[in-house]
């Protein structure tokens, strides 16, 4: 294998309980977002657009749509004969085998395929995060500093500073505390969970963490703190563009419904391309009858109704006097006529039957949700 | 498909197509929102289960082979057949619309030599369908024909002069005779054979013609057919699909609205035969306060705030506020300004008109603008 300088780990294993039925067949990295993407397109974009064309992707839960989508990742051009995308799923050994434990577990897991590419740095990712990001410019400032680690931080509101992992660092950047969601914060730098580590010691830490028993095996929980410690040299990356993790019904609701703003924070139709490994389908169609009203729509749909602030993924179908409000209708799902659909998700396939309503426009009441291959009623 | 292979034979022009192939080919037209006129032969040889295909093409391939990219989505970039581009020959000052010159396969004889197959399957890029050629090759195999020629029973008179051929055929589908119908000869023939660009012929036949005709100059394959009806078991083939020419800019803005009828629709884009292009990635279309569309096909990343009827706009087309297009066809990145009220026409690639701007054509004359013109 050619030597790499860095290669990309995205953890893509994650269930992402919170999300209910979006993840019921799917993983979290492969849920439908934004009409025609899935979340980990946005990573595997990011990686490509920035320069690096080696990406382990570690799966774990309910991998089948993720693994049909990932194919040869051509998609993305990580096709390379020298690098490209390789699925990572956990392995037996002849000492037995077992799921991955936690972030670094599953790294640690993988470090015979690290070596082979001899890497000097390692770009650790998670596939389900919405964000456009040039990680060369990370990788710039990482090497400038001569870090060990360098984490990848914004600056979140002060109240919500309590949810995730925030930062202490220096005037030069350099990270001296971690906690873990802190209670009562000293700062509001957060971590957006993408480090890039070198790989020596990378390598070590790995190492040391797999021998500790009591580890939970952690980035965050475990390795971070442990780097600390040994007063090795951890630096903040600041970032300051859109970063959403979407991990509730009304976080992934609302990332939908914000693109639909005429100039939303997330911009798809910018410089930079979201690749996307979509089916071949016609423009979409809007019949005589129909009508659409602030919204996305993707190819292959076919409106013969009325859609109103709505999201549609490729290849729906609102039939003839059918209306949809406020709601995000994933691939291939239909919405029969004179259906109403009101401030609702409706999973892939899943179909709205005629006549019917799904949803309420009552804004207090939660986002209705209908499983993928699902029909209402 | 084990004993065919595809060819599709794209070195030709006609002076009728006039801007539309100002810098490109015929087979590169754009066409239906994102489509190209070549996706439909070639998608429906591909869904037929052809797994090599030969491209012959004209000199200014140019945009062609980008658009094919090697055969990648068509499935067509494998070690085993696959696509090969075939150069065609230069034509010089002849008007080439021989839509078959014997030229450009005596160029490739190699390609002809090293198949396996015993059948060629070959279609012109100037008709769009979605045709299924799995009946006309069974039928090809099983009555032992030397020559199967695709055609269909004209019924529709919108074309004013049908370009092509008709087949004579007896009553038990032999081909009698084939005549140019190009030059006008009063009204349409309806109900008349119209040959439509492909036929399934013999491998080896193509490798006798090569030999016999080597030495003529320019000699399109249907005129040693004609020559040659007695000699040569030719039959036919009916098709009964969806089928239309785009042979001008006439035909063109015509042929595009059948798009917008929902059976016709149906019939181009079944899910399980779908036709294939080149994909771009491009973001979904986006339609901003104040945009009305009624009865339009609306590519990805469209971005809309105007009124739009009738019409079938390409990526990446910008509608501004208050603007109103009818009945036309907006190739990619072409931008309608705020308030432009345009009928009737074809714009081209990266065609811009102005704030305010009023043009229209007629559906009998549709306005053709060239591609990056501001109106």
């Amino acid at each position: 294998m050619r030597k790499k300088e860095c290669i990309a780990m995205l953890l893509a294993g994650g269930q992402g309980s919170r999300l209910l039925a979006l993840t019921k067949k799917n993983a979290k990295p492969a849920v439908s977002f934004g009409g025609k993407y899935r979340i980990i397109d946005f990573s595997l974009s990011n990686c490509v657009s920035s320069g690096i064309d080696t990406v382990g992707v570690l799966t774990q839960y309910k991998p089948l749509i993720l693994n049909g989508y990932l194919g040869n990742g051509e998609a993305w051009d990580l096709n390379s004969s020298d690098g490209g995308v390789h699925v990572l799923p956990p392995y037996e050994t002849e000492n037995g085998g077992s799921w991955y434990l936690g972030t670094a577990d599953a790294i640690y897991h993988n470090i015979d395929f690290i070596d082979s590419y001899d890497p000097e740095y390692v770009l650790i990712l998670s596939g389900d995060h919405l964000y456009m990001m040039d990680y060369s410019k990370m990788l710039d400032e990482h090497k400038r500093n001569e870090a060990d680690l360098t984490v990848s931080v914004m600056t979140v509101p002060w109240d919500e500073a309590s949810r995730f992992g925030i930062m202490e660092a220096d005037e030069e950047g350099r990270i001296t505390q971690f906690v873990e969601k802190p209670p009562e914060p000293k700062s509001n730098l957060a971590s957006m969970g993408i480090y890039i580590f070198s790989w020596p010691v990378m390598r070590r830490m790995l190492l040391a963490d797999h021998e500790d028993k009591s580890s939970s095996h952690d980035f965050g929980k475990n390795i971070i703190p442990m780097m600390l410690a040994e007063h090795l040299r951890l630096f903040v990356y600041r970032f300051s563009g859109y970063w959403k993790d979407v991990g509730t019904i009304d976080s992934y609701y609302g990332a939908n419904m914000e693109l639909l703003e005429t100039d939303p924070a997330l911009d798809l139709y910018g410089k930079s391309r979201i690749y996307s490994n979509s089916n071949i389908y016609p423009p979409h169609y809007v019949g005589p009858a129909g009508s659409v009203d602030k919204s996305i729509i993707s190819n292959g749909c076919k409106i013969l109704g009325r859609v109103e602030h709505s999201v549609l993924g490729s290849n729906v179908t609102v039939g003839e006097g059918a209306l949809v409000k406020d709601s995000i209708l994933l691939p291939g799902a239909t919405v029969e006529p004179g259906a109403r659909v009101y401030r609702a998700i409706v999973s892939e396939r899943a179909t709205i039957l005629s006549g019917t309503t799904f949803g309420t426009e009552d804004e207090t009441a939660p986002i209705s949700l209908l499983g993928d291959d699902m029909k209402n009623a | 498909m084990g004993n065919v292979i595809g060819v599709l034979s794209t070195n030709y022009t006609g002076a009728h197509y006039g801007e539309l192939i100002a810098d490109r080919p015929v087979a590169s037209i754009p066409f239906g929102g994102r489509y190209r006129l070549i996706d439909f032969p070639l998608s429906s040889m591909v869904n037929s289960g052809i797994d090599t295909v030969g491209v012959i093409t004209p000199s200014n391939y140019r945009s062609l082979a980008d658009h094919l990219n090697m055969g990648r989505e068509w499935g067509l970039n494998t070690k085993q057949g696959g696509m090969f581009l075939l150069p065609g020959a230069a034509h010089g000052l002849r008007v080439p619309n021989a839509r078959f010159s014997l030229r450009d396969i005596i160029l490739n004889k190699e390609f002809f030599e090293r198949a396996d197959e015993e059948t060629v399957l070959i279609c012109a890029a100037n008709r769009i369908y979605n045709m299924d050629f799995r009946p006309a090759i069974a039928q090809h195999e099983a009555s032992g024909a030397e020559v199967t020629m695709i055609y269909k029973v004209l019924s529709d008179s919108r074309t004013g002069s049908a370009m092509g051929l008709f087949l004579d055929l007896d009553e038990n589908g032999r081909v009698t005779g084939i005549d140019d119908a190009s030059v006008p000869t009063g009204p349409v023939n309806m109900g008349g054979a119209i040959f439509l660009d492909s036929m399934l012929i013999s491998r080896q036949l193509i490798l006798d013609f090569i030999d016999c005709y080597g030495n003529l100059d320019y000699v399109d394959l249907t005129d040693i057919l004609a020559e040659n009806l007695d000699r040569l078991q030719i039959h036919s083939w009916r098709y009964d699909g969806y089928e239309h020419a785009v042979d001008h800019a006439q035909d063109y803005l015509l042929v595009s609205q059948d798009l917008l009828r929902p059976e016709i629709q149906a019939e181009l884009f079944p899910a399980d035969r779908p036709i294939l292009t080149k994909t771009q990635d491009s973001p979904p279309a986006k339609y901003l306060p104040g945009a009305s569309v009624k009865n339009s096909m609306v590519a990805a990343s469209c971005i809309l705030a105007g009124t739009v009827e009738n019409s079938i706009l390409f990526r990446n087309v910008t509608i501004g506020e208050g603007a109103v297009v009818r009945n036309c066809v907006l190739m990619q990145h072409v931008e309608i300004g705020p308030g432009a009220v345009v009928e009737n026409l074809i714009c081209d690639k990266n065609v811009s008109i102005g704030a305010g701007v009023k043009l229209s054509g007629s559906m009998d004359k549709p306005f053709v603008i060239p591609k990056r013109r501001v109106c």
